[in-house]
């Protein structure tokens, strides 16, 4: 017996010792493991603080670049001041009451002063690394000079994914000591009952501790050689570039094909670093906008394979511990589709769930407010949808917590509310019997929104005969308003937009709302809201099904639809000149244009055309259009070489007097260039400058179509 | 070390002779003995769990708060970054308004000079007239590189002003991330964690504390109140520990 217990005794001696060696061995890696992981802490705080400066640099260099590019641009229209002035030629042109010729104005002088602000705007131009024909630059760059300043981004960008990526390594080294902790805790315990078993007189209970103390012991040294062996993700440099890279993409992107390289290098960052959660939430962003039709407001109509793939990108990022309300929203509201598609009510309780957890991470934004509420329509729970309808309506007109300061900001509370009413739209498209109770969800947003108050009065206002119009540029209804009352009654139209495709009506936000109500002409009414500039980029409308629902006060008091087909057009804009159209997509805007005095697009054989003209002249206290016409038929004397031959007035044809960009002293007139005609419109600005706007054609292209008249009627102003 | 050994401690027969009860009597104490011995046991073997689990909780939280230390001061970077990047645009638009104004300015001087003299001298008017327009085409000509333009605003008298507020609010709608980030509330989190891994060395220093004086009972046959004072002492401070852990890592 004495024999067996001294060998017990040697055998836990040894054991003690043994486990006195592994715990050293564990405390060198939790040190160890502890160590690395503050120093990736601190490294991704400090790649946090290069990030700001860099950002800050480069933002500032950017700023200096875009300053000195404006400053030609400004130079380039002291150009064309210079050049006007030159036109004059010694006098001002004689309309009526003709004067003497002016001293002062000479020509050679002018002449010179134009060559001096050229070679100035050149000068300047050198000095900005902002090439205009270059990437970033305004011909290739509708948001100019969004890619410009987002390129300037893509270090901080990087250094932000390398700070993401120290994280994660911190984390799993953090993750790594933890365990070292526990097991140096269990080793701890098992030396103790080690120490016990010595101690202890009882035989069952000498096994018992060291029976116990062992099966810690083994548990410890299990558990350190699987921590020793588990992975700590390395920093992937090339994951941090393709994603800065994705992002400037996405920043940039414009159109589907600009989204989809977005995709692409997100897709090479997830490669490098298969645990990069923000490169999943941006891709699931890419691979949404690359599929939705939708091009302004917030994305709600998601083609089928799109919504999945952007839910399994986000479900990754979440899963990959990025809780934030970017993720939840979204998903939120993909849930909402997918149930709301294939009539799943689990799916749709799921939608609610992540929608009202989006709520929590954010509550100030109307929109995860909003897909809530209508997750909780499609449930059949009115009362709830319409309490998270309350609370998405105070998000969107209030900017504090307590409801006491409006937004005032009718653009943004628009895009919130399209954005809320697309989505009925949607649920509409689904669940057409729910039409009458989404009808009533849709008034009872629109009125506090519209109106800025929860206490819209009722109107007895109701609609005469309405005529809605489409148009390339902008949309209008016109009607008789029976009983309007503007200092009651707020209107508030909202145009939609079939999208041909999934059929689902979405809202057009920009030209949507209560901020334009009807001007009165007669005993009609019109509202007309140019769209080609109230968009970014602009843009014309596509051909198609709209659709207007007229509220006043919140309530649903008309609605019409119009079938539009008027080709394919793009926008063209001369900020300039004030004016913007919608033009052919083929054609290309012209290479040589005066800042200030003319711009325009043409067909690349220069055969077809519309430019716009914008020409100061003197106070002219005439009220007829002589200035209009005049002015008309110089400009076209001036640059007749921009034509396929010089244009001459067909007098036969007259001039009339019909309206253009809302000028005043407007006139429109027929020239014939031997190969094809001219139609030229022209007006008085208020400030004494006449805009005149033409298209251009062979003969053949004004008689077969009325695609050239869609195109002058398209000229829009863009002050 | 004796070469006769005491007899093995395994029951009544290790109790001293003197005090020696009945033999039924000396088999209920024997029993008691086995079973405190067993319960005591039984409690060293739980606490010795219930530290490790402690230890390794409270290393945890360290982690955490350390973690959340530097996330505070990441996020505060951050939206540092963002927001100066907001303020960055606005401040190019102030400076590009500068001059924008100055052209505005520049023009309605030109029209008003212009009518003072129309009357007394036309053709100068008539200059002065497109010298304005030219001023006009300048102010037009920057317009267009304002990113807040929906924001800039021309007065009566020619000044040029720019809701800076509204122009600050619109873009910070548009942040989400902004918006999302809150360094203090990280900062405070970060405290939260700090607090519990304290709380939880405190349980563990209890829970020690137990083991100390379960060891005590488990060692110490000769005094049975004394053993049982120790055993009793112990076992509410696992009681205390275990309630302890229960208290900071669920209920606080």
């Amino acid at each position: 017996m004495d024999a067996g217990r001294d060998r017990l005794s040697s055998i836990v001696a040894v054991i003690i010792a043994f486990t006195t060696l592994v715990a050293a061995l564990v405390g060198y890696l939790q040190a160890d493991a502890s160590t690395a992981s503050s120093d990736g802490r601190l490294y991704a705080e400090q790649l946090s603080l290069q990030a700001l400066g860099s950002a800050e640099r480069s933002q500032q260099q950017a700023h200096v670049e875009y300053e000195a590019y404006v400053r030609a641009i400004e130079q380039q229209t002291a150009a064309s001041n210079a050049l006007i002035r030159s036109l004059y030629a010694g006098s001002i042109p004689c309309v009526a009451d003709c004067q003497d010729a002016d001293p002062n104005n000479d020509e050679e002088r002018f002449i010179l002063e134009h060559a001096r602000w050229q070679r100035l705007s050149q000068e300047s131009l050198r000095l900005s690394d902002i090439d205009p024909e270059g990437e970033y630059g305004p011909a290739n760059d509708p948001t100019f000079p969004s890619r410009y300043f987002a390129s300037a981004a893509y270090d901080s960008f990087r250094l932000n994914a390398l700070q993401d990526a120290q994280n994660e390594t911190a984390s799993a080294l953090d993750a790594r000591a933890a365990s070292y902790t526990a097991i140096l805790a269990m080793l701890a315990v098992s030396l103790y009952l080690f120490g016990l078993t010595l101690a202890e007189q009882a035989r069952w209970l000498r096994r018992g501790f060291l029976g116990v103390g062992l099966a810690l012991l083994a548990a410890a040294c299990g558990w350190g050689l699987l921590t020793a062996n588990s992975a700590v993700p390395n920093v992937a440099e090339d994951a941090a570039e393709a994603y800065a890279r994705g992002r400037v993409a996405l920043l940039t992107a414009y159109d589907n094909s600009g989204y989809a390289q977005a995709e692409d290098h997100l897709d090479r960052a997830i490669e490098a670093r298969p645990t990069f959660a923000a490169a999943y939430q941006w891709r699931a962003v890419s691979i949404v906008l690359a599929a939705t039709p939708q091009r302004t407001g917030f994305v709600s109509i998601i083609p089928d394979e799109a919504l999945r793939r952007a839910r399994a990108d986000l479900e990754r990022a979440r899963d990959l511990g990025l809780e934030t309300a970017a993720v939840y929203g979204p998903l939120g509201f993909n849930a909402f589709l997918q149930g709301a598609q294939s009539d799943d009510a689990a799916v749709i309780e799921e939608s609610v769930a992540l929608s009202r957890r989006a709520m929590e991470l954010d509550p100030a934004n109307p929109v995860p407010a909003f897909n809530h509420a209508v997750a909780l329509v499609a449930l059949g729970r009115p009362d709830e949808a319409q309490a998270a309808y309350l609370e998405g309506v105070e998000d969107a007109m209030y900017v504090d917590a307590d409801r006491s300061q409006q937004r005032d900001e009718p653009w943004t509370e628009e895009l919130w509310l399209a954005g809320a009413l697309t989505d009925l739209a949607i649920l509409e498209r689904h669940r057409p019997e729910l039409a009458g109770t989404i009808r009533g969800f849709k008034e009872s947003i629109v009125a506090p929104i519209s109106g800025g108050s929860f206490d819209a009065p009722s109107s007895p206002m109701t609609f005469g005969d309405v005529t809605m119009d489409v148009r390339p540029e902008a949309l209008q209804w016109w009607g008789s308003l029976v009983d309007y009352d503007p200092a009651r009654d707020i209107i508030s139209t909202q145009w939609y937009h079939r999208d041909p495709a999934s059929q689902i009506w979405a809202v057009l936000p920009e030209i949507s709302g209560s901020a334009f109500p009807p001007e009165a002409q007669g005993d009609q009414h019109t509202v007309y809201r140019p769209y080609l500039n109230s968009v970014l980029p602009a843009r014309c409308l596509p051909s198609g099904e709209y659709r207007s629902e007229m509220y006043v006060n919140g309530r649903l008091a008309a609605s019409g639809e119009f079938v539009a087909d008027f080709g394919e057009l793009e926008a063209f804009v001369a900020r300039d000149i004030t004016v913007g159209f919608c033009r052919p997509t083929t054609w290309l805007d012209m290479e040589d244009p005066h800042p200030g005095l003319m711009n325009g697009a043409r067909s690349a054989d220069g055969q077809y055309g519309a430019i716009a003209f914008r020409y100061p002249f003197p106070r002219d206290d005439n009220e007829d259009n002589s200035l209009t016409t005049f002015i008309m038929d110089r400009v076209l004397d001036t640059f007749a070489d921009r034509f396929p031959g010089a244009p001459v007035y067909m007098a036969d044809s007259g001039t009339t007097s019909e309206y253009f960009l809302g000028l005043s002293r407007t006139a429109r007139r027929w020239y014939d260039y031997g190969t094809g005609w001219l139609r030229a419109a022209a007006g008085v600005t208020p400030d004494g400058a006449v805009v005149v706007g033409v298209v251009f054609g062979p003969y053949e292209w004004f008689r077969d179509g009325t695609e050239p008249h869609v195109i002058l009627s398209s000229f829009v102003p863009l002050e | 070390m004796s070469l006769t050994p005491s007899p093995e401690p395994t029951g009544p027969t290790a109790e001293p002779a003197t005090f020696a009860p009945s033999a039924q009597g000396a088999g209920h104490a024997a029993s008691r003995d086995r079973r405190l011995a067993l319960a005591v046991a039984l409690l060293i073997g739980f606490a010795s769990l219930l530290s490790a689990v402690v230890a390794w909780r409270a290393s945890l939280a360290s982690i955490d708060s350390s973690r959340l230390q530097s996330l505070a001061v990441q996020e505060q970077a951050r939206e540092q970054q963002l927001g100066r990047e907001l303020e960055g645009r606005l401040a190019l638009d102030e400076r590009l308004i500068v001059a924008y104004q100055e052209h505005i300015l520049a023009a309605r001087e030109l029209r008003a000079q212009a009518e003072r003299i129309r009357g007394t001298d036309p053709l100068m008017a008539d200059s002065l007239d497109l010298e304005a327009h030219g001023q006009s085409a300048l102010a037009r000509s920057i317009r267009p590189f304002l990113y807040g333009a929906a924001w800039v605003k021309e007065d009566a008298d020619g000044s040029v002003t720019y809701d800076r507020a509204a122009a600050m609010l619109f873009l910070r709608d548009l942040q989400t991330e902004l918006r999302e980030l809150q360094p203090l509330r990280t900062a405070e989190l970060a405290q939260d964690a700090d607090v519990r891994a304290i709380n939880l060395i405190a349980v563990a220093a209890l829970i020690v504390a137990a083991l100390f004086f379960l060891t005590i009972a488990q060692v110490v046959r000769t005094r049975e109140r004394m053993r049982l004072g120790f055993a009793l002492l112990g076992a509410l401070l696992v009681l205390a520990g275990t309630l302890g852990l229960v208290f900071v890592e669920v209920l606080s």
